[in-house]
């Protein structure tokens, strides 16, 4: 592994050597690698296998407190000064800006270490991966069952160096698993998801989470329509997880703040939600399972941040731009740019505190309700102010009656103002006591940890 | 080494490792973003990138393997990998291979957009923001009134593309595009205003003569004032009202609940993991009733402007123009080779990889409307109790694409056949696919029919991003639901 950082931090310093040269005053270069075995899975066969090795470089310039950022995935030395030179270039074009940027330096303290590596999982290639799955789909097959998924695994590696003396590296290994168990033809009968993202693969991962969802797709069968209108439900960590992720987006973003949109902005110190909710950011992960990324992509230390304790509004995450743009401290929350991002910083690592119930002792509590294992296409755009988000139900979800789980239902869809929704959750009996990892669409490295919920009343507002 | 020794090398180490049959895709991207806030540049990120696919066929498993390592020894590895991989998959039909073809292609641009001056990016943001500034209600409103945000993309792909069967393809594809926004928040409110569609804008394949085409400055005035009136607007009462969908409105509703659910491989079940099925299956082409009779939709990836054009797609089929809803009937699907010949069809040329580093699927090229009759205004004059809806605020649609709930920025209040002025906020519809289609009363003319590029459709997993276009007139739903707040 030290080799890698070695390899990585001498184009680092080419391109800042590059940088400097081109008449940059201050320079930032980052290093993103990923090294992943991909797998996916359709219809109860391997249908896609792949290996990635990518690194790309992005340089940020700054001439008279303007950045311009540039990146390229040519790292020879060539490639690194040509990178280096257009960020230059570019910054040095731009005028000077009303709020100068200045590169961040480095932190008085290092970040912590965390365990991320696992040799085994690192070192998986298809075969094997293909040999842990033989058995699965064999005993999909003698259910008549049709598995699919991903199952990808692989190291992901950061590394930052700067003209202002920041030196930051990680890397670690994951595994991103997630399983579907599916009546044919898949999607139009009954199915049931599960789905892990941490950072070792196991085969016993593997296995377990194949049988919970083959058992719970039997369950599933033969499900019933249920009207729309406000039902008590319990929501898996995976359902929680979907609304986390948003949740954090629109409310805790640099950009929401920036445009005014945000849920919290204006309101550190207020209750906003349930009280028996707390959230954290927390890029360490504790000793807890998950995904840590302990430095951001400015090289700062992830600082853990307490977003909303027991219901108040306590604090954001900040780059050092952001941070500066609105009075607050740094955070460690850079994201860096890439296709979706021009910077900024953005919650990656959210944990919602766990409670004191059993799933059961959750289900013990609803009358008639529901109980949902997964969401599926959830946006919170309509009114981010009141976190109003909607989605739909997607594989196994439950009717639950006198607290016990009963038929399987079909899809309808949800339309929610989740900050009041997490308001009736009814004290840390109304939270799970287990908590499970689970990662993020569209951002490589983000990593939810949630428990299952209890929410009265949750409203529920078309059928399919 | 050249492009072409590279290429050569990867087919020879591919086909050694074990291949019978090998593609191999050498791909360059640049990519310039410029977000501005307030007129002052926010964000300037260049990104290149530079790497090679290959994609290996052993028996019937196809392998992948993608490295931004060039040289000799790491393309080598990156053949075994490949073929590796493909020993782990297994086709759900016998591979067909394809004749050999050559061929090149390149977006017609006729300005360079990476050629015109940051400076003169700068001035003409600049221009619009002044202009938004000093419109009435930014004026009047005082800190209600947020600013401007505004966007400005262009991005070039540059494939070579060889096959072990003896294909050589060569092409250039370019794209580029604006977004202007008006933003007003109070401290319970927010709500925007973009033009000429929101999120990225309006991307298209041309050069930044597009850029200049959409007129900012002379736009602004009225996003500021509409964004500010959003403010203190109503919310769309619940009920059936007629709903009118302008362009930017409409190319999401025809990629959600048509381009989606036509990608054959999601019919298959073969997505159903992360993005879903369809409620299209195999069974039910040439047989389902998809929408009113005046329905056709094609996926075109020959149209001039959109960002779904292309010479070739990227397993070297060249670019067609297939039938997906003929006269309301459900005709077809988006397909690559494989998929297509499970049905006997050919590939609708819809193969497509976001770059080297993913493995081509079938994604949308242009899923097109085809035009009917008349002006916008004729379409309004046609109503007397609607809605006309513009710019996408938010989305969501089930897992087989029937159920779909759409937020816009704003609603316009047609009564009596004609806009009455009012706006309404924050405006909420929702319905069934099939249904919502068949009650389409109308579709506006040629005159009114316009391009609308998406950069950022997701698909695959991990996750490709895929430029797509779709071309539409304005259309009109009969019946349709409004309202579902919580």
């Amino acid at each position: 592994m030290s080799a890698a950082r070695d390899d990585a931090f001498a184009r680092l310093d080419d391109a800042l050597a590059a940088g400097r040269a081109a008449g940059a005053e201050q320079v930032e270069a980052v290093f993103r690698g990923q090294d992943a075995e991909l797998l996916r899975i359709g219809d109860g066969r391997i249908t896609q296998a792949q290996r990635i090795v990518e690194a790309r470089v992005v340089v940020r310039a700054v001439i008279g407190g303007a950045a311009a950022f540039a990146s390229t995935t040519d790292l020879t030395a060539d490639g690194l000064s040509a990178c280096a030179r257009t960020a230059a270039e570019r910054a040095a074009l731009l005028p000077p800006p009303a709020e100068p940027v200045s590169l961040p330096p480095p932190a008085p303290t290092p970040p912590a270490a965390v365990d991320a590596w696992d040799d085994a999982t690192a070192a998986l290639e298809a075969g094997e991966k293909a040999d842990w799955l033989a058995p699965v789909l064999a005993a999909h097959t003698r259910d008549q069952l049709a598995l699919a998924g991903r199952f990808h695994t692989g190291v992901r590696s950061l590394g930052v160096r700067s003209t202002l003396g920041v030196s930051a590296w990680h890397a670690g290994t994951f595994c991103d698993l997630a399983l579907s168990t599916l009546e044919r033809p898949a999607g139009h009968r009954a199915s049931s998801f599960r789905a892990r993202y941490d950072r070792v693969a196991r085969p016993e991962i593997l296995v377990g989470l194949a049988d919970e969802t083959r058992a719970e797709c039997h369950r599933a069968r033969d499900p019933v329509d249920v009207d729309p209108g406000r039902y008590d439900v319990v929501l898996a960590p995976t359902a929680v997880a979907d609304l986390l992720d948003w949740f954090g987006a629109i409310g805790f973003g640099s950009e929401a703040f920036d445009d005014g949109r945000s849920f919290a902005q204006g309101r550190f110190g207020e209750a906003i939600t349930g009280e028996c909710v707390t959230l954290t950011d927390d890029g360490l992960m504790g000793d807890g399972p998950g995904v840590p990324l302990p430095i951001d992509a400015e090289g700062q230390p992830r600082q853990r941040v307490t977003l909303i304790d027991h219901g108040v509004a306590r604090g954001s995450v900040w780059d050092s731009s952001g941070a500066r743009r609105h009075g607050c401290a740094a955070t460690g929350h850079a994201t860096g740019v890439d296709l979706f991002s021009t910077g900024g910083a953005s919650p990656m690592h959210l944990a919602l505190a766990a409670g004191t119930s059993s799933l059961e002792a959750l289900l013990g509590q609803v009358r008639r309700g529901l109980f949902i294992t997964r969401f599926h296409y959830v946006n919170g755009l309509i009114e981010p102010k009141r976190a109003v988000m909607t989605g739909l139900l997607r594989d196994a979800a439950f009717l639950v009656e006198d607290g016990r789980i009963g038929r399987a239902v079909r899809p309808i869809r949800f339309t929610e103002a989740i900050l009041e929704a997490f308001a009736r959750i009814p004290g840390p009996g109304g939270i799970g006591a287990a908590q499970e990892p689970h990662g993020g669409i569209n951002a490589e490295g983000k990593c939810t940890v949630c428990p299952a919920l209890y929410i009265p009343g949750f409203a529920f507002t078309s059928g399919r | 080494m050249s492009p072409e020794a590279l290429l050569d090398l990867a087919l020879e180490a591919t086909r050694a490792a074990g291949a019978r049959f090998a593609e191999v895709r050498l791909v360059s991207r640049r990519r310039e973003r410029l977000t501005f806030r307030d007129a002052a540049l926010d964000g300037a990120v260049d990104e290149r990138d530079r790497g090679l696919g290959i994609r290996a066929l052993v028996g019937d498993g196809w392998g992948y393997a993608g490295t931004h390592r060039l040289d000799a020894a790491d393309v080598r590895a990156a053949a075994e990998a490949a073929v590796r991989a493909a020993g782990a998959t297994r086709s759900a039909a016998p591979v067909m291979l394809p004749p050999a073809i050559t061929g090149r292609y390149a977006t017609p641009v006729g300005e360079n957009p990476f050629a015109v001056p940051i400076g003169e990016k700068l001035a003409l943001v600049g221009a619009a923001d002044t202009a938004m500034r000093a419109s009435a209600g930014a004026r009047r409103a005082g800190s209600a009134f947020k600013g401007s945000r505004a966007e400005l993309s262009a991005l070039r792909t540059e494939t070579r593309f060889r096959t072990s069967h003896g294909t050589d393809l060569e092409q250039s594809v370019t794209l580029c595009g604006a977004k202007l926004a008006a933003i007003a928040a109070s401290e319970t409110d927010f709500q925007v205003r973009s033009y000429p569609k929101s999120f990225e804008g309006n991307v298209l394949q041309a050069g930044f003569e597009v850029v200049r085409a959409l007129d900012l400055p002379g736009r602004a005035p009225l996003l500021a004032d509409e964004a500010l009136a959003l403010l203190d607007a109503e919310v769309v009462p619940a009920g059936r009202r007629t709903l009118i969908l302008d362009g930017s409105q409409l190319s999401l509703q025809i990629h959600e609940s048509v381009g989606h659910p036509t990608e054959l491989d999601r019919a298959f079940g073969e997505e159903i993991s992360l993005a879903g099925a369809s409620f299209l299956l195999p069974e039910r082409l040439d047989a389902l009733r998809f929408g009113a009779d005046r329905v056709n939709l094609v996926a075109d990836a020959t149209t001039p402007l959109g960002p779904g054009t292309f010479g070739f797609d990227d397993e070297g089929t060249p670019a067609t123009s297939t039938p997906l809803v003929r006269d309301g009937l459900f005709v077809g699907y988006l397909s690559g080779r494989d998929a297509a010949a499970r049905l006997g069809r050919p590939s609708a040329s819809a193969l497509r990889a976001e770059s080297w580093y993913g493995l081509p699927i079938v994604r949308m090229t242009n899923v097109n409307l085809l035009p009917g009759a008349g002006t916008l205004d004729d379409l309004i004059g046609g109503v007397d109790d609607g809605l006309l809806l513009s710019a996408n605020k938010s989305w969501s649609i089930d897992d087989l694409r029937l159920n779909f709930q759409f937020a816009c920025e704003v609603a316009y209040e047609i009564k009596g056949g004609r806009r009455t002025g009012r706006l309404f906020k924050n405006p909420v519809y929702w319905g069934r696919s099939p249904e919502f289609w068949g009650n389409c009363t109308a579709i506006a003319g040629p005159e009114a029919w316009e391009m609308w590029g998406w950069l950022f459709c997701g698909k695959g997993d991990p996750v490709q991003i895929m430029h797509v276009g779709h071309g539409c007139a304005p259309a009109r739903f009969d019946d349709v639901s409004f309202g579902a707040r919580s």
